[in-house]
C-alpha cells in the first residue's frame, strides 16, 4: 500500500470503518394509501423514505424496499413470535431500516403501525410481532420510523422487547409528525449525518422542526432510544455511527435522546411535552 | 457581513430573545432565544385552532389568513421588487470555508477521501455541500464526549446560543432574513429498562441545538433553515444549513393573486385527498416555496395548507386516530407557473 493510500485509509478509519461491506443492506418501506381504514393519501411520504434509502445507497449499502401494497405485516414480524413472520428476509435483513406509515394512537402495545392491508386479523404492526436484530436471526441495529407516536414517551419501554433481538437504536416521534415535500431533503441529511454525528443525535437534530405556519407552530418531537448492558454502554451506543458495527449487548439500560421540553401539542396523555 | 455587522446581528437577536424567553434555569429548561419576524396576517388566526370539521369549505374559511388580497399582492410586489436578483447571502461554497470560520484544520485542495458521495473527510471531521439543494453539512465525530450534567449545561446555554448566532452571522445569515431562532437542549436521559427514570429526575444534556428559519420581507420561506449543534461551549460539532439563493420563477410577471374563491376551489380537492372525508383541522400561511424547474430551483408564492385529519377508522380495532400534519400547497399567483411535480414514485428506477 502506498503511503498516500495508507493515509487515506487511516483517515477513513477515524470514522470506525464506515465503509459498507457487501452484506450490509438497508431497507425502507413506505405507503401512500391504505386499504385498511385510512381513506386519505400521503403522496410525499414515499419521497421522504426514498431520500434516506437512496442516500444510504450512496455509502455503498445494498438497497432493499417494500413500498405501497407490499407494506405487509409478515415483512416486519419475527418468525420466532409468529409462524408466518418473515422479517429476517425483509425488514430485519438490513442493518438499518426506515418505515414511513401511519402511527395510530398508541396503547399498551406501543407503536401501532398501519400496514397496507389487513393480514392475520389485524391492520397494525404492534409490539407482539416485533423483535429485530442479530440475536433473533436478523441484522437490524437501527430502526427508524417516520410515523406518529412511534416512540411515545410514556410508552417508550414498549420497544425493549424488540431490542432483545439486538437492536441498538430505535428512532421515531413522540406525538404527531409532519409530511411535506420540503422535508425530503432532511431525510437525505439524516443519512449523511448518521455517518458522522451518530445515528441517534442525527435523528433528533434533523427531525426536530419547531415552526410551521407564519409563527403558528406544530413542533415535531423526535426521540431516539439506545440500548446497552450498562449505563456507559447505552450512552456509547447513543453515539454509534452507521457502519460502526458495535457488538450487541443485552438491553438492560437505555439512553434516550430528545429535545428537552418539546411539545407536540396534543391533548392526550401520550402527547404531553417531553420532560427536561 | 462585516464583523461588526455580525456582532450587531447577534446583539439585536439576543436582546429580542432574552426579552421573549428568559434564560433557562436548571430545573425548568425552556428553549432559549425565540423571536418572530413574520407578518402574522399571513398566517391563520386563533379561530382555526383545534377546529375539526368534515365541512372543508368552512374549515377553509376559518383558516384563510386575514390579510386581504390587496395587502398580499402589495407585499409580494415589495418582495419581488426589493429582492436582488438571485439573492444568495450564504458565504459557504466549499469545505474550506467553514473550516476557516471554525479555526479547524483546513482540507487540502483535492481531498480524495470521500464518505458517501458528498462528504469530504478530514481527520475526524466531515464536510459536504450539495449545490443543487444548497445544503451545507459539517459534522465532527463526538464519540469521545460525554453528556453534561443538566445544571452545568443550563449555565452555559446562553453562551452557546451566542456562539451559534455569531457563527450564523459569519456564514452570511442576515438578521433581516431570520424568522425564528431558538436554542434548545438535546437531553440525554439514561435509565434501567426495568426501572424507568421518573420524568422529574434530572437528566443530562447531550448537546445544544440552535434552529433558525427564514423570512424574506415578512414572508416565510419554505425549506430554508439552519441548525448549529454544540457539545459544549466552544465546541461546535455540527452545522446543517439549507439557505439557498432566492431566485423567483422566470414566469413571475405580476404579484396579482388568485382571489379567495379560486384558492378555495383549488384547495378543497387537496384537503379531500389528504383527509379522505374525515374531520380535518386546517392551518394556513402565505409563503414562498422552492420548486424545481428543469435543473434549477426557483421560488413561487404559495398558500401553504397544513391538514391535520382525525377519525380514520381501523376496521378491525375500531377507534379513531389523529393522523399526521400534511403540508400541501396551492400556487398563489393568478398567472399560471409551470414547474416539475413534487411527487416522485419510488419504483425500480430509483435504485
Amino acid at each position: 500500500m502506498s503511503r498516500y493510500r495508507k493515509r487515506i485509509w487511516l483517515l477513513l478509519m477515524a470514522f470506525a470503518s464506515p465503509l459498507a461491506t457487501a452484506e450490509d443492506a438497508i431497507f425502507s418501506s413506505a405507503a401512500v394509501n391504505w386499504e385498511c381504514g385510512y381513506t386519505g393519501r400521503r403522496d410525499q411520504w414515499d419521497d421522504m423514505c426514498m431520500a434516506w434509502r437512496v442516500t444510504m445507497g450512496e455509502f455503498g449499502y445494498t438497497k432493499r424496499r417494500a413500498n405501497y401494497s407490499r407494506m405487509r405485516l409478515f415483512r416486519f414480524t419475527d418468525p420466532a413470535l409468529r409462524s408466518w413472520g418473515e422479517d429476517t428476509v425483509h425488514a430485519d435483513s438490513a442493518f438499518a431500516a426506515l418505515v414511513c406509515t401511519h402511527g395510530r394512537n398508541p396503547d399498551e402495545r406501543g407503536w401501532r403501525a398501519a400496514m397496507y392491508a389487513e393480514e392475520h386479523g389485524t391492520c397494525s404492526l404492534t409490539k407482539p410481532q416485533r423483535m429485530y436484530g442479530r440475536a433473533s436471526g436478523g441484522q437490524m441495529r437501527f430502526m427508524h420510523m417516520s410515523s406518529c407516536n412511534s416512540v411515545p414517551w410514556p410508552l417508550r419501554a414498549t420497544w425493549d422487547d424488540a431490542a432483545n433481538g439486538g437492536v441498538h437504536v430505535v428512532a421515531g416521534f413522540h406525538g404527531t409528525m409532519s409530511i411535506s415535500p420540503h422535508h425530503v431533503d432532511q431525510y437525505r441529511t439524516m443519512a449523511q449525518l448518521g455517518h458522522i454525528l451518530g445515528v441517534a443525535p442525527a435523528w433528533v437534530v434533523t427531525m426536530y422542526r419547531p415552526t410551521g405556519y407564519a409563527g403558528r407552530a406544530y413542533p415535531n418531537c423526535p426521540v431516539a432510544r439506545a440500548y446497552g448492558d450498562s449505563p456507559e454502554r447505552a450512552a456509547r451506543v447513543a453515539d454509534e455511527l452507521y457502519g460502526e458495527n458495535l457488538a450487541d449487548t443485552q438491553p438492560r439500560y437505555a439512553r434516550n435522546l430528545y429535545v428537552s421540553g418539546c411539545d407536540p401539542k396534543g391533548d392526550k396523555s401520550f402527547q404531553r411535552p417531553l420532560p427536561p | 457581513m462585516s464583523t461588526s455587522g455580525s456582532t450587531r446581528l447577534h446583539s439585536i437577536l439576543f436582546a429580542m430573545a432574552v426579552l421573549a424567553a428568559p434564560v433557562a434555569a436548571a430545573a425548568t429548561p425552556e428553549s432559549l432565544l425565540a423571536t418572530k419576524a413574520v407578518n402574522p396576517n399571513l398566517g391563520s388566526t386563533d379561530a382555526a385552532v383545534d377546529i375539526f370539521s368534515k365541512d372543508y369549505s368552512k374549515a377553509f374559511d376559518l383558516a384563510l389568513p386575514p390579510a386581504p388580497q390587496a395587502e398580499v399582492e402589495a407585499m409580494f410586489d415589495r418582495v419581488f421588487r426589493s429582492t436582488p436578483r438571485a439573492l444568495d447571502p450564504l458565504r459557504l461554497r466549499q469545505a474550506r470555508d467553514v473550516a476557516k470560520l471554525l479555526g479547524l484544520q483546513e482540507p487540502p485542495e483535492n481531498v480524495p477521501s470521500k464518505l458517501g458521495t458528498m462528504l469530504t473527510v478530514v481527520g475526524t471531521t466531515a464536510y459536504g455541500f450539495d449545490p443543487f439543494t444548497s445544503v451545507f453539512l459539517f459534522a465532527r465525530d463526538r464519540r469521545d464526549l460525554r453528556p453534561l450534567p443538566f445544571r452545568n449545561a443550563a449555565l452555559v446555554q446562553q453562551a452557546v446560543a451566542e456562539e451559534h448566532l455569531r457563527l450564523l452571522g459569519q456564514i452570511g445569515i442576515d438578521a433581516s432574513q431570520i424568522q425564528f431562532v431558538q436554542t434548545v437542549l438535546i437531553s440525554s436521559r439514561g435509565e434501567d429498562t426495568k426501572a424507568p427514570l421518573p420524568d422529574s429526575a434530572e437528566g443530562e444534556v447531550h448537546s445544544f441545538l440552535t434552529y433558525v428559519s427564514r423570512v424574506l420581507a415578512g414572508v416565510q420561506i419554505e425549506g430554508s433553515y439552519a441548525k448549529v449543534v454544540s457539545a459544549n461551549k466552544g465546541n461546535v460539532v455540527g452545522l446543517d444549513a439549507s439557505w439557498p439563493a432566492i431566485a423567483f420563477h422566470p414566469g413571475v410577471r405580476s404579484p396579482k393573486c388568485k382571489d379567495a374563491a379560486t384558492l378555495k376551489r383549488e384547495t378543497l380537492p387537496l384537503v379531500q385527498a389528504v383527509a379522505g372525508g374525515n374531520e380535518a383541522n386546517l392551518v394556513m400561511a402565505y409563503v414562498l416555496r422552492p420548486v424545481r424547474l428543469g435543473g434549477q430551483r426557483v421560488f413561487v408564492p404559495a398558500l401553504k395548507i397544513g391538514v391535520l385529519a382525525r377519525g380514520a377508522h381501523d376496521r378491525i380495532e375500531g377507534e379513531d386516530d389523529l393522523e399526521e400534519m400534511v403540508d400541501t400547497y396551492v400556487d398563489l399567483l393568478a398567472d399560471r407557473l409551470a414547474y416539475d411535480a413534487d411527487d416522485l414514485i419510488d419504483d425500480d428506477s430509483r435504485d
